[in-house]
């Protein structure tokens, strides 16, 4: 087998590659600060954090939720769960506009209907960076 | 960094154990395994289902039992077969919807989607024993 130098290599919990050099973590491994977890299909560091709160209690179409990470460039993989204690925990998303999430420039926006304002949320983003940032 | 040969080689997209297996987080299970950790530590849990969604288009029906000891689910991927139609992803409109209640994945179906094949892969914390 020829060893390709260019790709990620990886030994135990930590990835060697990509064009920052070494990336630890692995992608189930939550945290509320920024990790490295992979590369890009371009060789880019892919970043995960994960975020938790309370959704807006009020407004309606997209309302801001948090601020991405500084860098944030691309989005590669996004979950968010919300947790109505009666009907359960919902993924988002879903319907037309009970619970949904986007990112627009620096921010998590979403959309909850009333079945989801002021819930318990949880989400995990999945980036790359800007090359300045990376 | 000294190298702990009883732990994983990956070269490329190439993987070797110490028993030239495969291994990693990408292995998925109908038996629950641990596959990371929650923000809080926790381990985080992961077990993959398959079957055919219920009949019945009325309300939410069960199609998973995560486990009375099921806590926050943090990832979840549910995939429907529509024979003629694809391979589509909840959510899909109003025709394939999922949550969790009571530990259980519960999904409402569409006309279009009722007893079709699914597979669905779901990662979960577990409450701390004593809560």
């Amino acid at each position: 087998m020829a060893i390709q130098t260019n790709k990620t290599l990886a030994i135990g919990n930590t990835l060697f590659g990509g064009k920052n050099g070494t990336v630890t973590g692995q992608r189930y491994n939550f945290s509320e600060t920024e990790q490295p977890v992979g590369i890009w299909i371009d060789g880019s560091t892919i970043y995960q954090k994960t975020y938790t709160g309370t959704t807006p209690s009020s407004g309606s179409g997209f309302t801001q939720l948090a601020t991405l990470p500084s860098g944030f460039d691309k989005l590669i993989d996004i979950e968010m769960f919300a947790n109505n204690s009666t009907y359960g925990q919902f993924v988002a998303n879903y319907a037309s506009s009970d619970l949904l999430v986007k990112t627009q420039n620096d921010k998590i926006y979403v959309t909850v209907g009333t079945y989801f304002k002021s819930k318990e949320y949880w989400l995990t983003i999945r980036y790359t960076k800007t090359q300045s940032e990376q | 960094m000294a190298i702990q040969t009883n732990r994983t080689l990956a070269i490329g997209s190439n993987v070797i154990s110490p028993t030239n297996t495969l291994t990693g987080s990408l292995i998925y299970s109908e038996t629950e395994q641990v596959v990371g950790t929650w923000i809080d530590g926790s381990p985080v849990h992961q077990k993959s289902f398959t079957g055919t969604l219920g009949s019945s288009t009325s309300g939410w029906n069960e199609i998973a039992d995560l486990g009375s000891d099921s806590d926050k689910v943090v990832g979840l991927e549910l995939y429907a077969y529509l024979p003629s139609y694809g391979q589509f992803v909840a959510n899909y409109k109003s025709g394939l919807f999922v949550k969790i209640l009571d530990h259980k994945v519960m999904v409402g179906v569409d006309s279009d989607f009722k007893s079709k094949d699914f597979w669905l892969t779901v990662r979960y914390t577990k409450a701390a024993q004593g809560e």
